[in-house]
């Protein structure tokens, strides 16, 4: 019961943060209403959201784990731009309305995270068949995580707080910082970067299709169309790469230059130079203070978005989806065009399928004559050792899929022939739109590619 | 005073920023199911809410690019009010005339204007043009998107050498269908992308003739055309028994590795129709596959009906061949290319493209803006003294220190000016 008291600490120690920042903002610290109405939000967001993640009556009524987590990454951004908004406009809301927002500021601030708790928790307890004792650990863990913060509460107290922080740039910081956490990260992995920069790159790929469409442009698989590489660039993953960068970069980068852009304080009229001198010292320590969170902010920032995808490289390799199968049917149905995109943008799809514990990874593409090509990510011949496992399977390069492995360019044409280097083919059909991948003939081949794997020959 | 707060909200900025948070909601709603760009765009363009969304983006910028011309523009009223809203304000000692200050402002390259006992300098007034520029670039591309939505009409039709089709009225002839087929097409390596630098169609119409290709439609007795694909135009007779019946196949079969399905209309036999590589045998050795696509080489499966699908039988012939599958006789005839005309009638089209290109002219202009900023200076003599403000577009901070500047350089003219009586 180590995880699940473990888990919960953690969580607890990362909300704790968050709301000692808040907390012992001087603004807030020094209204006894401002203070109870945070920590009011707080206490409800846990007896919310903890019971909807926990009992599996709420939870099967509830949103899937997916929809949680896009409201958490809204949630997140809201406070994130909300630095920018109060930058723009400086706002002198009534005591109520303060104390309002404050509250809600404290449910968002542990809600996601506590039902994300309550459902991990429950599931602890029932694969272990404890599930009291998984409930009584994970509810220890998240109290001692608020412990430091009743502990400490006289330290924290004494931070230079309102010297370091203004409205807007804290609650950038704690936006930052949310993104950072990441949620419950047993459940959901997913870095914010990764599914804005899926989101963006299908936007603006059928945007840029349909606009090409609508400027009678459209794109062909071999005709010359004017304009179409331009087209690909603006709509391709490193479009999308940069937008995202842009929408995580520019609420600090407007603080930054918004405090660097202040009028240096007017000494002339001071007849005493060291009052001078001293007015001059106090105005770029103080511009010195607010500038460190803000760029701690960026270099975390940064550090996020380089954990995730900002190399150089130049192969497409999309983080697999995962997809579940149609308990009816025992079918993996993949639409051609959903919320990851649409097929006719050509790019590499690849999903997993999870299998026990194993993760049959297969992916898709569009065929330059309009036809859907279904494989395994695993090379016949290709078998990188245990330790590479980043150079197994594909990624795209133009109309070619790369093996990681050997490097050679595969036409994307030839998907779903067997032999060479090619991928393994996998058994599928379409219907209304969608590709049809039947589960146990997709299992079939990858217990088959295993087994002959192991015996050392490989299909 | 209702009307003009109205007109400050339809114009605002805010406005705007809350109309395309609307938009981006909207798709962050559709996300949620499947295809969620199309059903955005229809939403968009369709339903009477995203009409109206749309409507009121398009009233917002109008309204904005009129304020913003207007309040650049206008005459500045000379008050104490509007010098609280200056950046920076001073008052300066002494008996300066306001005239005093124009002189010294229009040596500094700044428009002066004096109205009674005030004077207002202002520099780089037409600074908003690009942005303006910009504006309107995207209300007509927002107009002219919306007219073709519901105007465009769309006809698609196979042309070969020396047909005639008819396109919304209008007889047109395929005089020529030209393309630079490659005869050493090698289908290996990451090279090997399949690209036809040259496709045209010419067309004539009324004596004269047009080319259109997969580029800018060409406009044709007001209507454009486009080419959106060639293939191969191959007859074939083929004798089945006793039968014997003529087919002309429009075959898309390019690039290489594609195949088409031919269906007989009035017979139980079907094709299917690829391209198949030739062997290249340098010094008595095979060399290579490749595909010599200005003379195709069929690969062509006979399937009957009801026959097992899996064991067709293969003929792989050139034009002006003939052979034999089971019963079944095929000769090829000589081959053309065909050539896929899309005819678009659209009196918004040409609109769209100006205000594509206007856009774009506009954030190329934006980039101006880095140092074409306006810059003001106003001056309100009271009687006893005179208060000067200052106010820059942007950079404030650094027009600030600019008029402290400026103020100390007065000063100094002041003192020497004592100093000379």
């Amino acid at each position: 019961m180590a995880d699940s008291f473990l888990i919960a600490l953690r969580e607890a120690l990362q909300c704790g943060l968050l709301l000692a920042l808040v907390l012992f903002f001087p603004a807030v610290a020094e209204s006894r209403r401002s203070t109870r109405n945070l920590i009011l939000g707080v206490a409800v967001a846990f007896l919310a959201g903890f019971p909807a993640g926990f009992f599996p009556v709420f939870n099967k009524h509830l949103l899937a784990n997916e929809t949680w987590t896009f409201w958490r990454y809204i949630a997140g951004s809201i406070i994130f731009y909300l630095g920018i908004l109060f930058t723009v406009r400086k706002p002198k809301p009534s005591p109520s309305i303060i104390a309002a927002g404050l509250f809600f500021l404290g449910v968002l601030l542990f809600f996601f995270e506590a039902r994300a708790l309550g459902f991990l928790i429950h599931d602890l307890g029932a694969m272990q068949e404890k599930p009291l004792t998984a409930l009584m650990s994970g509810l220890a863990g998240m109290l001692t995580g608020f412990i430091p913060l009743v502990l400490f509460r006289k330290y924290l107290r004494k931070l230079p707080l309102e010297r370091a922080f203004s409205l807007p740039s804290l609650l950038m910081t704690i936006g930052a910082l949310q993104f950072a956490f990441g949620g419950v990260s047993e459940l959901e992995r997913e870095n914010i970067m990764i599914p804005l920069q899926r989101g963006l790159l299908s936007l603006l790929s059928q945007g840029m299709k349909s606009f090409q469409s609508v400027l009678l442009l459209s794109e062909h698989p071999f005709l010359q169309v004017t304009g179409a590489g331009l087209a690909r660039y603006l709509s391709g993953d490193r479009m999308a790469l940069a937008l995202t960068v842009v929408f995580i970069i520019a609420p600090p980068v407007f603080i930054l230059i918004n405090l660097f852009a202040r009028p240096d304080p007017f000494v002339r009229d001071i007849q005493t130079p060291a009052h001078r001198r001293r007015t001059v010292a106090f105005f770029r320590s103080e511009m010195l203070y607010q500038a460190i969170p803000v760029l701690t902010v960026f270099v975390v920032l940064v550090v996020l978005l380089h954990a995730v995808n900002i190399s150089l490289n130049p192969l497409y390799d999309p983080a697999p989806v995962p997809v579940r199968d149609d308990a009816n049917e025992n079918v993996l149905r993949i639409p051609l065009a959903d919320k990851l995109g649409d097929f006719t943008d050509k790019k590499l799809r690849k999903y997993v399928y999870y299998y026990g514990n194993k993760q049959v990874v297969f992916l898709a593409v569009l065929k330059p004559d309009g036809s859907i090509g279904v494989a395994l990510d695993e090379c016949e011949i290709c078998r990188p050792a245990d330790w590479n496992v980043d150079a197994k399977g594909y990624a795209q390069k133009g109309g070619h899929l790369i093996c990681k492995y050997c490097m050679t360019p595969i036409p994307a044409s030839t998907i779903n022939n067997p032999g060479g280097c090619n991928p393994i083919p996998v058994h599928f059909r379409m219907e209304d739109n969608k590709i049809l991948v039947p589960v146990k003939e997709l299992i079939l081949l990858y217990q088959k590619v295993q087994e002959l794997e192991k015996k050392g020959t490989h299909l | 005073m209702k009307i003009d707060r109205f007109g400050h909200i339809v114009s605002s900025w805010w406005l705007t920023g809350v109309l395309f948070l609307a938009i981006c909601s909207i798709y962050l709603f559709f996300t949620f199911g499947q295809d969620p760009y199309a059903r955005w765009a229809h939403f968009l363009f369709r339903s009477p809410a995203g009409l109206a969304l749309y409507f009121c983006l398009i009233v917002n910028l109008v309204a904005a690019s009129f304020r913003l011309v207007l309040r650049s523009l206008a005459l500045k009223p000379l008050s104490a009010e509007v010098l609280e809203t200056m950046d920076i304000r001073a008052e300066m000692p002494g008996r300066r005339r306001p005239q005093e200050i124009a002189a010294w402002m229009k040596s500094k390259g700044f428009a002066v204007t004096i109205r009674g006992n005030s004077m207002y300098a202002s520099k780089n007034k037409f600074s908003f043009l690009p942005g303006t520029v910009i504006r309107s670039g995207f209300i007509i591309l927002l107009v002219s998107l919306l007219v073709s939505i519901y105007s465009r009409e769309t006809r698609t039709a196979v042309l070969h050498e020396g047909q005639e089709t008819d396109f919304f009225s209008t007889k047109i002839t395929a005089t020529g269908i030209e393309a630079t087929l490659p005869s050493d097409f090698l289908q290996v390596g990451e090279e090997s992308s399949f690209q036809l630098e040259h496709a045209i169609a010419r067309l004539s119409f009324s004596g004269r003739t047009f080319l259109a290709g997969p580029g800018f439609p060409t406009r044709i007795n007001g209507n454009y055309y486009r080419l959106t694909n060639v293939g191969y135009a191959q007859p074939v007779l083929i004798k089945s028994g006793r039968v014997q019946s003529r087919l002309d196949m429009d075959l898309d079969i390019l690039p290489p590795g594609k195949t088409q399905i031919v269906t007989i209309p009035d017979g139980n036999i079907f094709f299917t129709v690829s391209l198949e590589p030739d062997r290249t045998i340098s010094k008595g050795l095979l060399k290579g596959r490749q595909f010599n696509l200005g003379k195709p080489f069929y690969r062509i499966a006979v399937l009957k009906n009801g026959e097992n699908k899996s064991k067709p039988r293969v003929l792989t012939l050139r034009q002006g061949e003939s052979g034999t599958a089971g019963n079944v006789k095929l000769s090829l005839g000589k081959s053309a290319l065909y050539a896929r005309i899309q005819a678009v009638r659209d009196p918004a089209l040409a609109w769209i493209y100006l205000g594509f290109s206007v856009t774009l002219i506009g954030l190329a202009l934006m980039l101006t803006r880095f140092f074409w900023y306006q810059k003001e200076m106003i001056a309100v003599d009271t009687g006893s003294m005179l208060t000067i403000g200052y106010c820059e577009e942007f950079f404030k901070k650094w027009g600030i220190q600019k008029f402290y500047a400026w103020k100390d350089e007065l000063l100094q003219m002041d003192a020497e000016k004592e100093h000379a009586h």
